[in-house]
């Protein structure tokens, strides 16, 4: 009796220990997850209905389908997501590279490309708006300087470029968290590996191909989920900097989600584009996994 | 049992010692106290700023003892968000200072205010007002019952060109100490003009911001001024079937290749070419304008100017209201508050003269006003008869829209016969309806 009772107990204890995050998981992130998932199959304007009017999939075959602003919401998406990819990506693996080829000073440099990382994301579009103004611009004065009048443009104001403006402010201040990924993983790998890879004569380059690289997969899969999240859930910096401008060029999915919700008040169609870049990710997020299989991990 | 009798007990006796205790307080409190009523009055920051809200409302607040004044600086930009706190009785503010149309267009249309029709006694009269600024307030009722004012605009910007004064003397537009108007809308005498004017400005001869809240002025302003109207004759939005349309959208595009036209994609890019004293003219809210004076400190620095026909044709305006949720329970002196605050002569005169924003009261434009008195006869006669945007029920979609073409065919990226059938053909669903009622 004395044993149940204190297994009771014990449990009542740990629940009493747990109840304020599950109220907080509860109230803040599943009612929310759940209920904008009911609203996704609604007519929803809150300004106007008093109640949502169920509607099925009929929401998301008018997105998918007819809606002009989300395909080009979309296209925007995937060009800025791939292009935000593979320079975070790619330049933080260098970086990390070089880095720890170095005997001193790894730490430093881990200070100094971590550094943006404090930086309000918001606060780095702002400065980044101030380097590529067209007229008093750092960036164009430099290249005026150099003799590249003719390069020196509108990078916000064209939409050519200004997605693409966009992705090297994110870029800069992201990179940092991703290198720190890659060194950490850098750094596990046993010199001794590397060792012996030159003692059957690999020179630097097949070192890093076929020793280091293999050897960093399930570091690459956490920063590569990481890297694709963030590519998606772009909208402080268009917000911003460009408020979707110029006409529609950098309109991201979760900017026109929130367009949707906040200035034409439709709920049902912002949580219809809200669940379709959801799934999106989910489906990403899934190939990853499979290119960068796990197994890999145990033998790291 | 003990233990639940003790602490039964003890609450009981806490329970008993505060009850006691706040009848106590009621007991002796002042009769003159109990009368007093907290007024709740909200502003975004930027009303603070170029109000002095607090200064005036304490002013107020010592003469009337029987109020106790709660200013709140809005965090929530956007009016539709307190209308889940209406629909469960209760409010956060009693007064709402600020707000433009597209803004409050949602809380309009559901009936979330308490119409401001009373307010018009005593020097507040309809007479009293700027035409334009006023009829901006008022909006068809929701039932289809006629029409009322469930807002009030107490500050109002008028779209109006300004010029750099030293860059029009330079090009030879500066004669008896006023600018030479722009000639007329005759392709060759308007381009000459701006290419005088160009010659002299080192960062372009004409500044425009082409987002998608100055996209509707740069475009609406000019085809009113031509023509008088900028709206389609069957009231589906903007006029873009009209030569007047054609010419001038054609008129942008050829500035801007020219190299006269140096339009922005931000309203902050745009201040700040301006701003920089190198730009001959700027075609924005006349507050905007003054900005430039902000940094120079010499008012002589800037000039107004309308587009050929402005004067008598009129121009776009746009207003901020103050508002009350139907909810408040401090109406009567919410509005009180509204006629003795935010409707004085000094504090409308204090953010011209600071702010450059516009009284909507004609009188103010008297004595009082410290700075630009010469060009008030331009200012108030291109307000007097200018037009607000129409408040479509579907604006916002319209807007996103608009900002697809619009800007693409000014900055020559788009043909301009492909860029107004673009915007006929995706406009056909829309609803037109305007809220406002007209004047």
């Amino acid at each position: 009796m004395g044993a149940l009772r204190r297994k009771v107990a014990e449990k009542l204890n740990l629940l009493v220990f747990l109840l304020p995050t599950l109220f907080f998981v509860i109230v803040f992130i599943a009612f929310p997850v759940v209920f904008s998932g009911f609203l996704s199959l609604t007519e929803f304007n809150y300004a106007e209905d008093a109640v949502p009017k169920f509607i099925g999939l009929a929401g998301y075959w008018e997105r998918l389908i007819k809606d002009t602003f989300f395909h080009t919401a979309l296209v925007n998406q995937m060009k800025f997501g791939i292009s935000y990819f593979t320079i975070t990506f790619i330049v933080s693996l260098l970086v990390a590279i070089l880095i720890n080829e170095l005997n001193q000073g790894v730490q430093i440099f881990q200070v100094i490309f971590y550094l943006p990382m404090i930086i309000p994301l918001s606060l780095v579009g702002i400065t980044f708006a101030w380097i590529l103004s067209p007229d008093v611009g750092i960036f164009n004065q430099l290249l005026r300087s150099i003799g590249l009048k003719k390069f020196a443009i509108n990078w916000y104001g064209y939409p050519g470029t200004a997605l693409y403006a966009l992705v090297v402010a994110r870029s800069w201040k992201m990179i940092g968290f991703t290198l720190i990924i890659f060194l950490a993983g850098l750094q596990g790998i046993s010199r001794s590996l590397r060792e012996a890879a030159r003692v059957d004569g690999a020179n630097f380059f097949q070192e890093i191909f076929f020793v280091v690289i293999p050897n960093l997969k399930p570091y690459m899969l956490v920063s590569g989920i990481w890297i694709l999240i963030n590519s998606l859930k772009v909208f402080d910096l268009p917000q911003v900097v460009t408020q979707g401008g110029p006409g529609i060029a950098t309109l991201t999915l979760y900017l026109y989600s929130w367009k949707l919700a906040f200035e034409r008040l439709d709920m049902g169609e912002a949580s219809q584009v809200a669940y379709i870049t959801a799934a999106i990710i989910l489906i990403l997020a899934w190939v990853l996994n499979r290119v960068f299989k796990p197994e890999t991990a145990q033998r790291g | 049992m003990k233990k639940f009798l003790l602490l039964a007990l003890a609450v009981l006796f806490v329970s008993s010692v505060f009850a006691g205790g706040q009848k106590e307080v009621k007991k002796e409190e002042p009769a003159a106290a109990k009368e007093v009523k907290v007024l709740r009055v909200a502003a975004p920051p930027w009303i603070f700023k170029k109000f002095d809200l607090e200064e005036f409302s304490i002013k107020w607040a010592k003469n009337n003892p029987n109020v106790k004044l709660e200013l709140i600086r809005a965090d929530k930009w956007s009016a539709p968000t307190y209308i889940t706190e209406w629909e469960q009785g209760t409010t956060p503010f009693d007064v709402f200072v600020g707000g433009s149309g597209s803004m409050l267009a949602p809380v309009i249309k559901g009936n979330w205010t308490e119409p401001m029709d009373g307010i018009f006694t005593g020097k507040l009269v309809k007479e009293n007002f700027v035409g334009g600024f006023l009829a901006a307030g008022k909006y068809k009722k929701p039932d289809g019952s006629g029409a009322n004012y469930p807002v009030l605009p107490f500050m109002g910007e008028v779209a109006i060109i300004g010029v750099n004064t030293d860059i029009m003397k330079k090009a030879g537009l500066w004669q008896n100490g006023k600018p030479v108007p722009i000639p007329s809308w005759n392709e060759e005498e308007f381009f000459n003009w701006f290419r005088k004017l160009g010659k002299a400005a080192d960062l372009g001869a004409h500044v425009q911001i082409w987002d998608r809240e100055f996209m509707q002025y740069n475009y609406a302003g000019p085809i009113m001024a031509m023509t008088g109207t900028f709206t389609e004759k069957n009231g589906k939005g903007f006029d873009i079937t009209s030569d007047a349309a054609r010419k001038w959208l054609s008129y942008l595009q050829k500035m801007y290749k020219e190299g006269l036209g140096a339009w922005t994609t931000s309203d902050e890019e745009g201040y700040q070419k301006w701003k920089t004293g190198a730009s001959g003219s700027f075609y924005a809210a006349q507050g905007h304008i003054m900005e430039l004076v902000g940094v120079t400190k010499d008012e002589s620095d800037i000039a107004y100017i309308g587009w050929p026909g402005a004067e008598e044709n009129g121009s776009i305006i746009w207003t901020h209201s103050v508002w009350i949720p139907k909810v408040s329970k401090m109406k009567e002196v919410a509005m009180q508050y509204i006629r003795e605050v935010v409707f004085s002569k000094e504090m409308q005169q204090w953010s011209f003269n600071n702010y450059g924003k516009l009284p909507v009261m004609k009188e103010y434009y008297g004595e009082g006003i410290t700075w630009f008195q010469d060009q008030m006869p331009t200012i108030l006669a291109v307000a007097d008869a200018s037009r607000p945007i129409p408040l479509y029920a579907d604006l916002q979609k319209y807007l996103d829209i608009l900002v697809k073409y619009l800007p693409e065919a000014a900055f020559g990226r788009m043909d301009v016969d492909k860029a107004l059938d673009s915007i006929q053909k995706e406009v056909q669903a829309l609803n037109f309806t305007d809220l406002r009622a007209g004047e």
